[in-house]
């Protein structure tokens, strides 16, 4: 159960950032890591190549409001199916979950992709070249919602 | 955290074979013999299938060559692949990622390098990359890409000390041959992707004097194409002055300049992803680069590849015999390039005590070396770089990597001056894909 982020000792949401699967592209992740430091969060990186049990399990043990999945080599399909109800599984079943990148091979419209990743459980998904901004302010209308309904953030 | 370093020094050839027979061959089954079934491969060879003899006959010809990859699980698509990229022009075809060197063995690497008319090469970013190497010298491979920094940005978790101690023996291996008169060219790739040039000359120059302490004699220095193309000129003018101080005051190394196409986010447009295609010819033609590695222009098929070689090869023919004129432009970026990456070199020195390997290994751990979007976990990840308002790529933070303070002045305002965006937007800029926008397709591309 997580605290409330008003009684957190430094007051900053809590959010865990990393590559998903055997994806070893960074780049958007630090891009990212780096925003999101600057916007007032408290960025926990795992780098590259961690599966979904390890992003939950970083979760858990920091008692994190959000997971971030970055995806980029093309097979988000195969490392994201099934997110939440693994979060569901370890008992975080209303923790914010965002992906972002380049989801999916070939030339996919983005009106085809966003379902999927959104029926895996994500409250949001981004196509490639999505300004950090927007995720950002997302973000924290995600985590208000969690705040007001009363449950986790 | 404890580990082993690795030391300086030339590995005696007892060892080589000692680490070979126990830990190499270990690693899979593969009908690698004993080394004089490479050579005999490698006699066979035509002048021309010969890495070395390409890069000589370039170099005399005052022209620069294509070095172009491609990789296909099934043997036939790889030779398919490599024979369009030959068609395309490009001179040193190199088996990529995508192709499963090791299970198809020496066998399947000869039958491809026999089958084509221009040297066959390997390109490889992985932290042990010593089977791949030795599988693809037995078969016929002689020219050999591959880089400590480059396997450090793409391994979460193995140490600098095992990747520099598993590149020395790349390197002696590739030095055994060259003893017994197969000349092996061996190009320390690019750490990738987006290096400021500073540290990205400074650790080329570094794994090559790694290289050269192993016994290889021929070296292609390169260095990954930014965008900037006043920049990276400067970058490539800087680093073959810098790498002929350092490595071949005696003149007994052959040394060659290399440029690698851009390595990161390109534009989801096929007609814009050339555009960054013919940007980095330019700087590479420009800035006097002996050899540049293409890009597909678009995804890995082998029909981008193909385009990325040929439009490369056009472009570089057509600028032939022109270099980029002196300026002041030129000479302040090459001024600040230089200075940087000598701090940067005598940084390690000192980490090393006058050992060049321990001392690579201890200042990444120490974060004297740390890519800006590396992906080990054993970097320091506190450097960030971003784009300036004219494109350059700049420290936004070089963290503890020791360049002098009036340049870690100078990009600092460089940075904070990026057209006054808002941080993230200056982050953004880092890509070749302008602030704000917001591509339809789904499906972008990543190289």
């Amino acid at each position: 159960v997580s605290a409330p982020v008003e009684d957190r000792v430094d007051g900053k949401p809590k959010v865990i950032l990393g590559v998903v699967g055997a994806d070893v592209h960074i780049v958007g992740a630090r891009v990212l890591e780096y925003a999101l430091t600057e916007a007032g969060y408290d960025v926990v990186s795992l780098g590259i190549m961690v599966s979904q049990e390890e992003f939950i399990e970083a979760a858990i043990e920091s008692n994190a409001d959000a997971i971030l999945v970055s995806s980029v080599y093309g097979h988000g399909e195969i490392d994201c199916r099934g997110f939440r109800d693994k979060c569901v599984e370890y008992g975080i079943a209303d923790i914010v979950l965002l992906v972002g990148g380049n989801l999916v091979v070939g030339k996919q419209s983005w009106p085809e992709v966003e379902p999927k990743f959104l029926d895996y459980g994500f409250d949001r998904a981004y196509p490639p070249g999505t300004s950090p901004d927007i995720a950002i302010k997302d973000l924290n209308e995600l985590l208000a919602e969690r705040r007001a309904l009363g449950g986790r953030a | 955290v404890s580990a082993q370093s690795p030391a300086a020094g030339r590995w005696p050839v007892e060892r080589l074979i000692e680490v070979r027979d126990s830990q190499v061959l270990a690693q899979h089954a593969s009908d690698l013999g004993g080394f004089e079934h490479g050579f005999a491969q490698h006699d066979a060879l035509d002048h021309l299938a010969r890495a070395h003899t390409v890069m000589e006959r370039s170099r005399e010809l005052g022209r620069r060559a294509v070095e172009a990859g491609y990789g296909d699980d099934s043997p036939d698509g790889q030779l398919a692949g490599l024979k369009a990229l030959e068609q395309a022009g490009a001179d040193i075809l190199s088996l990529a990622a995508g192709y499963p060197i090791v299970s198809q063995d020496v066998a399947g690497v000869a039958e491809i390098a026999t089958a084509l008319g221009r040297p066959c090469g390997l390109r490889i970013a992985s932290s042990d990359a010593r089977l791949a190497v030795e599988v693809a010298l037995a078969g016929g491979v002689t020219y050999v890409a591959t880089s400590v920094f480059r396997a450090l940005a793409h391994d979460d978790a193995a140490t600098p000390e095992s990747i520099v101690e598993h590149h020395q023996y790349v390197d002696r291996l590739i030095a055994h041959f060259e003893e017994h008169g197969h000349p092996v060219v061996r190009e320390v790739a690019a750490p990738g992707p987006v290096v400021p040039p500073c540290l990205a000359i400074a650790l080329v120059l570094l794994e090559a004097r790694l290289a050269a302490d192993q016994g290889v004699r021929r070296l292609v220095l390169s260095y990954g194409l930014l965008g900037n193309v006043v920049q990276d000129a400067a970058a490539l003018q800087v680093l073959r002055e810098m790498a002929t101080e350092e490595l071949n005051a005696d003149g007994g190394i052959d040394l060659y300049v290399g440029a690698a196409e851009w390595s990161g986010q390109v534009p989801d447009d096929e007609g814009a992803r050339y555009g960054v295609v013919l940007n980095g010819a330019i700087a590479a033609g420009l800035g006097g680069a002996d050899i540049m590695s293409t890009a597909p222009v678009g995804t890995a098929r082998s029909a981008d590849a193909a385009a990325g070689a040929q439009t490369t090869r056009q472009l570089l023919d057509l600028l032939t015999g022109q270099q980029l004129e002196t300026s002041d432009e030129l000479g302040r970026e090459a001024d600040l390039t230089r200075r940087s990456a000598r701090a940067i070199l005598d940084a390690v020195a000192d980490a090393g005590d006058g050992d060049l390997a321990r001392g690579t290994a201890l200042a990444v751990r120490r974060g004297i070396l740390d890519l800006p979007f590396g992906g080990n976990r054993h970097l320091a990840g506190v450097a960030r770089a971003v784009r300036d308002g004219d494109g350059r790529l700049r420290w936004l933070e070089p963290g503890g990597v020791p360049i002098p303070a009036d340049a870690r002045d100078l990009h600092a305002a460089a940075a904070a001056n990026a057209a006054e965006l808002p941080p993230t937007e200056l982050v953004s800029a880092g890509f070749f894909v302008p602030p704000g926008h917001s591509p339809e397709a789904g499906g972008g591309v990543t190289t």
